[in-house]
């Protein structure tokens, strides 16, 4: 898997870059940058497919967190802290933008999140991983653009229930709720997947 | 972990501490399902499901060049440069005694002018793996190494010439003079100071040392708080070590010491250890020598950086040891 996994160590170091970004250590604050500007662009990306647009964000959040460090509150992960960070500004560009109609549209389209899997030419697999693939690819194109991004966060970033909740805005039980119809789509359009299982207890 | 013998594929893929096992196999505190696959539950078949759903959803990487993040670094380091001058925060100041106002007003005025007094640097820096020429207002060129910065006063540049540096450089000063009299240039760098007319140098500076090698010109290297000082002549080559407190000198060919700039490095004699230190402090990699006897070994013989598969094999054969990379770590062995 290309992902890269969050840990507990990940965590907990970093918090010690944010205590030292605290005590205005500018190497500190360049090491964050470095750590996750990549999956923050990705992720930014997702929303809008237009990079130089991303990157004033980007740059935004970065600016406004060096600023800030001082009064600095962050009760989820770091991780979690710095997605919330690009997800607002984007949303709010893109209001500005007008290109928004309701962001409180329960499950409306409100936004965009596109999400692809990684080309079929990257990966090695075998007959049914393929067939699995391509039926998760039909799903995904059914899902909304809130039940992508948990997905996202979830099983890609690896961020928890909890973070995801309070970066989307939602109760974790709403949270769980968006999960639990997204997992539901999938067992809908792929017939037999998730029963198969028993199935092959019995035949055995 | 009772609860999953009765747990369907579905079920695996809302628990939280499921996912991230899959996700993340080796990490602390999953080792818990790796034993409990291997016991052979009943509801195998499904987590094994379960598990390839979650592998399936890697997702597409939009592309982006690789200078992009080293470019919006740098504009994030200007605009909180230039930020500096702008006051923090805005004071409202409500008024109801003469004297508290004038005391206030005393305050304020205190504040303001320290505040103005404060210097606004410009701020230049490369992450790790990337090199990058910038140009100091009096046109002096200025060439970072990875993981490196520059630091100017943008209000003083004018009368007097003074950088801060971490990590490598290599300066192009440019010759001024006013009322025919040379203008003095100086870089610090850690607790050392280079100060020069008009010259160019290459400064590597550690947490526990500083070198520099002088190519052209002539510099003054002293140590701050400190009688140690050295006047450098072409060739030199100058090495303060923090530890012992004194500078040794000696000549060598500044080819040696500046070929990062065409993103190589070049080693004549150098142990074993200069070497990943050197290439830890351009890619920030952590290196494990496993053999003792790598240690004493000394090698000679150029590193492309920019192709770091190709880079890896070299050094194997310089080494004449085996080199794997994994994630942040080289292990030599």
């Amino acid at each position: 898997m290309t992902r890269t996994p969050f840990d507990s160590h990940t965590a907990q170091e970093d918090r010690s870059l944010i205590i030292q970004i605290r005590s205005d250590d500018y190497a500190a604050f360049t090491l964050l940058y470095n750590k996750y500007i990549r999956q923050l662009t990705q992720y930014g990306l997702k929303f809008i497919p237009d990079l130089p647009a991303v990157e004033d964000c980007l740059h935004d959040v970065f600016v406004w967190l060096w600023t800030n460090r001082h009064k600095l509150q962050i009760h989820s992960s770091v991780k979690s802290y710095l997605f919330k960070s690009v997800r607002t500004t984007i949303l709010h560009l893109l209001q500005k933008q007008q290109r928004l109609q309701s962001l409180n549209a329960d499950d409306g389209p409100g936004y965009r999140f596109e999400l692809e899997l990684t080309p079929e030419s990257l990966v090695e697999q075998n007959e049914s991983q393929r067939q699995l693939r391509q039926q998760i690819e039909n799903v995904l194109q059914k899902l909304t653009a809130k039940q992508k991004e948990v997905i996202y966060l979830r099983y890609y970033e690896g961020l928890n229930f909890e973070d995801i909740a309070r970066n989307m805005n939602l109760s974790v039980k709403a949270c769980y709720k968006l999960m639990g119809r997204a997992i539901a789509t999938l067992k809908e359009s792929i017939p037999g997947v998730l029963s198969i299982g028993i199935l092959l207890m019995y035949c055995r | 972990m009772d609860k999953y013998s009765t747990y369907q594929t579905e079920d695996f893929l809302k628990d939280e501490s499921f996912i991230n096992w899959v996700l993340d196999p080796e990490g602390a505190g999953n080792q818990a399902w790796t034993t409990w696959m291997n016991s052979g539950p009943a509801t195998k078949e499904a987590a094994q499901k379960a598990i390839e759903i979650i592998r399936t959803l890697d997702f597409k990487k939009e592309a982006v060049a690789g200078d992009f993040y080293g470019g919006l670094k740098q504009r994030i380091d200007h605009t909180i440069a230039m930020g500096q001058t702008v006051p923090a925060k805005r004071r409202t100041i409500q008024l109801s005694w003469l004297k508290a106002a004038a005391a206030i007003a005393g305050l304020i005025l205190l504040g303001w002018v320290f505040f103005n007094r404060k210097p606004s640097y410009t701020y230049f820096s490369t992450p790790y793996a990337a090199i990058k020429t910038v140009w100091l207002p009096d046109s002096t060129e200025v060439v970072l190494n990875a993981n490196s910065s520059v630091r100017y006063n943008k209000n003083r540049l004018n009368n007097t010439r003074e950088v801060l540096i971490t990590g490598e450089a290599f300066f192009k000063v440019r010759h001024v003079d006013i009322n025919g009299k040379a203008q003095a240039f100086k870089v610090y760098a850690g607790n050392t100071e280079i100060e020069v007319l008009g010259t160019e140098f290459n400064v590597r500076s550690t947490h526990e040392a500083t070198a520099v090698m002088l190519r052209a010109g002539k510099v003054r290297f002293s140590i701050t708080g400190s009688d140690a000082e050295k006047i450098m002549q072409p060739n030199d080559y100058c090495f303060y070590n923090k530890a012992q407190g004194t500078i040794s000198t000696r000549t060598a060919d500044p080819v040696m010491f500046t070929s990062w700039m065409e993103h190589k490095y070049r080693f004549e004699n150098a142990t074993i250890k200069e070497v990943c230190e050197t290439l830890k402090a351009y890619f920030g990699y952590d290196f494990i020598l496993r053999n003792d006897a790598l240690n004493t070994q000394t090698v000679s013989g150029t590193l492309e950086l920019q192709n770091e598969q190709v880079m890896w094999q070299v050094l194997s054969e310089l080494f004449n040891a085996k080199v794997a990379k994994q994630g942040n770590q080289v292990v030599i062995q």
